[in-house]
């Protein structure tokens, strides 16, 4: 006896068929991902011009033709906004600027009233107002260095006493401050990005008091605050 | 929302993908061609554009009609305004061509500056929104929505010429918003939201000892970038170092003092900047002294800035305020050409460009006041552009109207006005690429020879 079927039922199966389909497609593509053929996260070459399309993978990336030509394909460094860099600085010095509000214009930060996006070109306003924030705000973390109870709650003078003067002990704070600053770990004392700093708080300062050594140790903070690898990521 | 689709060329390439690279082509091409203007170095150009805030009456400044007589479509006003604006001023010469001029427009022509005058009317706007117009006039471009499209004017100014050792802030942009996409980083505006922020920019901070100051500028210079060379793109802690040397050039020739303008005799003198005066850095006076100030001392190339605010006279306060608000930026400006002309006399290296958003109707509104009219008006004073007026509106409407491209006077068949042709011609006349502007410059207006 045969069985008639609904033509009800070949449009449910065809629907069925189809959405199968759509969803092994879907699973080989999540596999090729996985393994990376669609994009490994390598921008890979610039192309130019009009780029042939493979079937399966994502064509390569091309000049974007809106944007500015020499903006490269993937991830550039960016320098920080006003907002990023005085909470930064605050994080790094346990200080705020208190002028912020007052040149955070100047700084580039948007009002957005006429000005909507975040400048973030790395003139020489924002050199010389990051230097100002940078002097303004070391110079108030030292001091409170200064009036710390104990070591442990010091920010920049964190590793020694201000009456150290052993290069080797000195060298300790330089690198924890490469790691509060810079994000730096452990790196090695002779290694040169530790050298570079220390001759500011070892050069002639046999004889320095305490509060000349501060002041040196106020220059280092300023030196990190205004490194490039700090107002940039 | 269905999706175009998309013509496959024969070779299986997209055309979509084939206009994609031939505007990136283009792009291309158009920064090898500004490379090429460089490569030419033209004349640097002294360039101040100063803005009047919230759109001016041009029946009182730059595009008047005689008092004396009455027009159909427009409404002078006169009963309403302050005695001062009540009268025509005398016709004057402008090039070959005897221009009337509104009250607000005295200083100059008492400075005798009009010779050195073009004005263009009868622009046409196509918004009547504020932040759309001020985009526009911003850049001279259409802008997209209310986003400003393309660079400011003044970016594109300050790029002209080569750059000299002393032009630490190229390009600086006094609260008005500055855009710079079509050149070299270095010419991006230092924006600033007040005048009385150039001189704190030029103050050095209070300096460590000595020895400690040489340490620091020795462990700054030694130390570099870790990260940079790990990321595609550019080199921004290369700029960041350029950016350090300038500052220091900057510091070291102190000259903060020449922003400390109540003790400098010949700018409270020149400027009129009495104590009032220099406690609002909002007042024309002092934004003009600084303006000055930053282009004679070679710091900058480039100045924009808000001259005047208050310009939105929608009510009774149009016949208060707008003609002596207009005066008194005017005169402002009048003093900063008057200073500019000692280094330049014949303006032949100097251009100020004088803005406001769009215009006000020539009808007067419910609240004895005037709204908004896309019929607008600029002058430029200085430059190698030819002297004149260029352009005109209706002279019963103050209506746009067709223009003849080369003599500029009204003419059935002709061009409309717009900001990109004022942009393009400005451009050219000073030795830049005006092809950003998607429009010919008014070739016989340049007084650049082709």
């Amino acid at each position: 006896m045969s069985v008639k079927t609904h033509p009800r039922d070949a449009e449910l199966r065809m629907r069925k068929r189809k959405w199968l389909m759509g969803a092994g497609s879907a699973i080989l593509l999540l596999m090729g991902a996985c393994e990376g053929s669609i994009d490994s996260g390598d921008p890979g070459p610039r192309v130019d011009g009009p780029a042939p399309n493979v079937p399966g993978t994502l064509p390569p990336r091309s000049t974007d033709p809106i944007a500015p030509g020499d903006i490269e394909p993937g991830r550039s460094v960016r320098r920080m906004t006003a907002d990023q860099f005085v909470n930064s600085l605050e994080v790094a010095t346990g200080q705020r600027w208190s002028d912020f509000d007052r040149f955070a214009g100047a700084l580039g930060r948007a009002d957005l009233q006429q000005v909507t996006e975040e400048g973030r070109a790395p003139n020489v306003t924002f050199d010389k107002l990051v230097g100002d924030a940078a002097r303004a705000t070391c110079a108030d973390a030292i001091e409170a260095d200064l009036e710390a109870e104990d070591r442990t709650s010091r920010r920049i003078v964190h590793e020694v006493e201000f009456s150290e003067r052993a290069p080797e002990a000195l060298a300790t704070n330089i690198q924890y401050l490469l790691l509060r600053f810079l994000g730096l770990p452990e790196v090695p004392v002779e290694d040169e990005r530790v050298q570079t700093w220390l001759p500011l708080v070892t050069e002639g300062t046999a004889e320095f008091t305490d509060a000349e050594m501060a002041e040196r140790w106020e220059a280092v903070c300023i030196g990190l605050a205004t490194h490039p690898d700090f107002v940039t990521y | 929302m269905s999706k175009k689709r998309t013509k496959k060329h024969p070779r299986g390439i997209s055309r979509r993908t084939l206009f994609r690279g031939a505007l990136a082509a283009g792009v291309t091409a158009a920064v090898g061609r500004t490379a090429k203007i460089f490569a030419a170095e033209p004349t640097p150009v002294r360039f101040v554009h100063l803005y009047f805030h919230g759109g001016w009456d041009v029946l009182l400044g730059l595009d008047p009609r005689v008092r004396s007589r009455e027009y159909s479509g427009i409404d002078l006003g006169t009963d309403f305004l302050v005695s001062d604006f009540r009268a025509d001023l005398d016709p004057v010469s402008i090039g070959s061509q005897s221009v009337q001029l509104g009250p607000a427009l005295r200083p100059i022509i008492e400075n005798e500056l009009h010779p050195f005058m073009t004005v263009f009317r009868g622009i046409n706007m196509n918004t009547v929104a504020h932040p759309t117009a001020q985009s526009y006039i911003n850049t001279f471009r259409a802008p997209a929505g209310t986003s400003a499209r393309g660079s400011s004017i003044g970016t594109a100014l300050a790029s002209v010429g080569a750059v000299e050792s002393s032009l630490v802030l190229p390009n600086v942009s006094i609260a008005v918003p500055s855009y710079n996409v079509d050149y070299p980083e270095a010419f991006t505006a230092t924006g600033m939201t007040s005048a009385n922020q150039v001189r704190p920019l030029l103050v050095a901070p209070p300096a460590l000892s000595d020895d400690t100051e040489r340490l620091l500028r020795a462990a700054q210079d030694a130390s570099e970038s870790c990260i940079h060379e790990r990321y595609l793109g550019a080199r921004i802690d290369e700029g960041l170092a350029e950016s350090r040397r300038a500052t220091r050039l900057l510091l070291e020739e102190d000259a903060s003092e020449l922003f400390n303008l109540g003790e400098n005799e010949d700018l409270v003198e020149r400027y009129g900047l009495t104590d009032a005066v220099l406690r609002n850095a909002n007042h024309p006076s002092y934004v003009a002294a600084v303006a000055a100030q930053l282009i004679k001392s070679g710091i900058s190339r480039s100045v924009t800035a808000r001259i005047q605010i208050g310009m939105d006279t929608h009510r009774n306060d149009w016949g208060q305020n707008q003609g002596p608000r207009q005066l008194l930026g005017w005169a402002a400006i009048a003093d900063l050409v008057a200073d500019l002309r000692e280094d330049d006399p014949n303006l032949e290296n100097t251009i100020v460009l004088v803005t406001s958003e769009f215009a006000r109707t020539p009808r007067i509104n419910g609240n004895r006041g005037r709204d908004h009219w896309f019929a607008n008006s600029v002058g430029v004073i200085g430059g190698k552009m030819r002297k004149g007026v260029f352009g005109a509106t209706r002279i019963e409407t103050l209506e746009l109207q067709e223009i003849d491209r080369d003599t500029g006077e009204a003419a059935e068949g002709g061009m409309i006005l717009t900001p990109e042709h004022v942009g393009a011609t400005i451009a050219a006349s000073a030795g830049l690429d005006a092809s950003v502007f998607r429009e010919e410059p008014l070739a016989a207006w340049t007084g650049v020879e082709e």
